[in-house]
């Protein structure tokens, strides 16, 4: 068996042959190492000797025999890259220090001020009107979305995800949810029932209601993850008109030939 | 085989010396630790470069996914060579990086083999010539971060132990300059 491996060490030839084993090694090298900038012999010992070894090694490892004898005890020690420590420069811009798990000039609200989500839509049950005493139920249409575009001239893409609602419902009350709220239908339970986003007026009149929804921003440079922008972007949904009037105003009074949105039509 | 002349020497002088009962039960011969697991410089270089394939192929997964999941590596590499490629993957989720593409090796050749080496000491040491050609290293924004200069090919001399009872992992690895690997 030692005659077979010594022929094979022969058959690496005769250069590899005419070196020790010992003096021939450099230090370990992670396969990422190796992917990103190359795995070089140890080239702390002579800077010289070291740069033509990292010639010679880089397709013609003949060569490699002017620079084996360089610096093989010295300690190890990977060249460090100057731009190693900020993972997205953009436009001159360090924006994300990986190194520091932290941004060091994040992109901020303004910086997406060209992109803006589309506004939610503010809905309520019954459509228009409302029964002093009895619940109304307010419910937003919205949702997370992707809008593409410019950003520090990069083509990029912001992520726009709804995260607090915030109903003026025009009697002087307010409310700032954590739910956009849904149909009465949809949440199973009866109409005029008390929901999550429900409001009950105590007074007839016309109401003005307002919504604005805030939304947090997440940016991204291409296909890759998405990453975090500080603050909160309100954004206004649609104002809603409506009148409120007592249960015989409103139910006695009208007929669901003329209003079939109304209840129990 | 050659503990068998000094088994038997032992057994007669038991023997001679009256200490045993007339009909002794044999009992079969300690399996001493060092066994040869290969048969053949063949077969040993057969299992370290499947070792080694896997271990290759594993740690481009972990690349590939940014450097999560370290220990997969686990399977593969042990000793200083698993801490090296675990300091690397690191190194990718420091930096949000992630490879595309497969790392291929060929010239596999065998160094040595030692089936009587002591545990922890390598018990196949092999030369191969790595090839990146076809990896890419992309940063978050999917700019590649790979160095302009890097060499398409590097030869490595690698060590593997025994993981018993018949596995090689991957033990150390490094840069091999002395020629001859890479064509």
């Amino acid at each position: 068996m030692k005659d077979k491996a010594l022929l094979a060490l022969v058959a690496l030839g005769l250069l590899l042959a005419l070196q020790p084993v010992s003096s021939a090694h450099a230090e370990g090298c992670s396969v990422s190492q190796q992917l990103i900038g190359g795995c070089t012999p140890n080239v702390s010992g002579n800077l010289n000797d070291g740069s033509a070894v990292l010639e010679g090694t880089a397709g013609s490892p003949g060569s490699g025999a002017g620079g084996s004898g360089a610096g093989d005890d010295g300690a190890a020690s990977t060249p460090i890259d100057p731009n190693a420590q900020c993972v997205i420069v953009v436009a001159g811009r360090c924006l994300y220090a990986a190194d520091h798990g932290v941004q060091v000039q994040p992109i901020t609200l303004a910086d997406i001020a060209a992109f803006r989500p589309d506004p939610g839509v503010d809905n309520m049950e019954p459509n228009g009107w409302m029964i002093v005493g009895l619940d109304t139920n307010f419910f937003a249409t919205d949702g997370t979305q992707i809008k593409d575009g410019t950003l520090l001239g990069q083509p990029a893409s912001v992520r726009f995800t709804p995260v607090t609602w915030r109903w003026t419902y025009g009697d002087g009350a307010a409310a700032s949810l954590g739910t956009a709220g849904g149909t009465w239908g949809s949440q199973g339970i009866e109409e005029f029932d008390p929901s999550p986003t429900s409001h009950v007026y105590r007074a007839p009149g016309t109401y003005y209601i307002d919504l604005s929804i805030d939304f947090t921003a997440e940016y991204r440079f291409g296909g890759t993850q998405w990453i975090d922008i500080a603050g909160i972007l309100p954004v206004a949904a649609n104002r809603l008109v409506a009148t409120a009037g007592d249960a015989k105003t409103v139910l006695v009074e009208r007929e669901c030939t003329k209003n079939p949105g109304g209840p129990g039509c | 085989m050659r503990m068998l002349p000094v088994a038997s020497l032992g057994l007669a002088l038991l023997l001679l010396s009256g200490c045993l009962p007339q009909s002794p039960t044999v009992t079969p011969t300690p399996q001493p630790s060092s066994t040869p697991v290969f048969a053949s410089d063949e077969e040993a270089l057969a299992a370290a470069e499947a070792a080694y394939r896997a271990f290759q192929k594993t740690s481009d997964e972990i690349l590939a996914e940014g450097g999560t999941r370290p220990e997969r590596i686990d399977a593969f590499a042990v000793g200083a060579a698993a801490d090296t490629e675990k300091e690397g993957f690191a190194d990718f989720v420091r930096k949000g990086y992630r490879s595309t593409g497969l790392t291929t090796f060929d010239n596999f050749s065998l160094e040595a083999f030692d089936p009587l080496a002591a545990e922890g000491r390598d018990i196949v040491r092999a030369y191969l010539c790595s090839d990146v050609s076809g990896v890419n290293v992309v940063d978050l924004t999917g700019t590649s971060v790979v160095a302009p200069d890097r060499p398409t090919k590097t030869a490595f001399e690698v060590g593997f132990d025994l993981r018993p009872p018949l596995l090689l992992v991957v033990s150390s690895k490094d840069v091999w300059d002395g020629g001859g690997v890479c064509p």
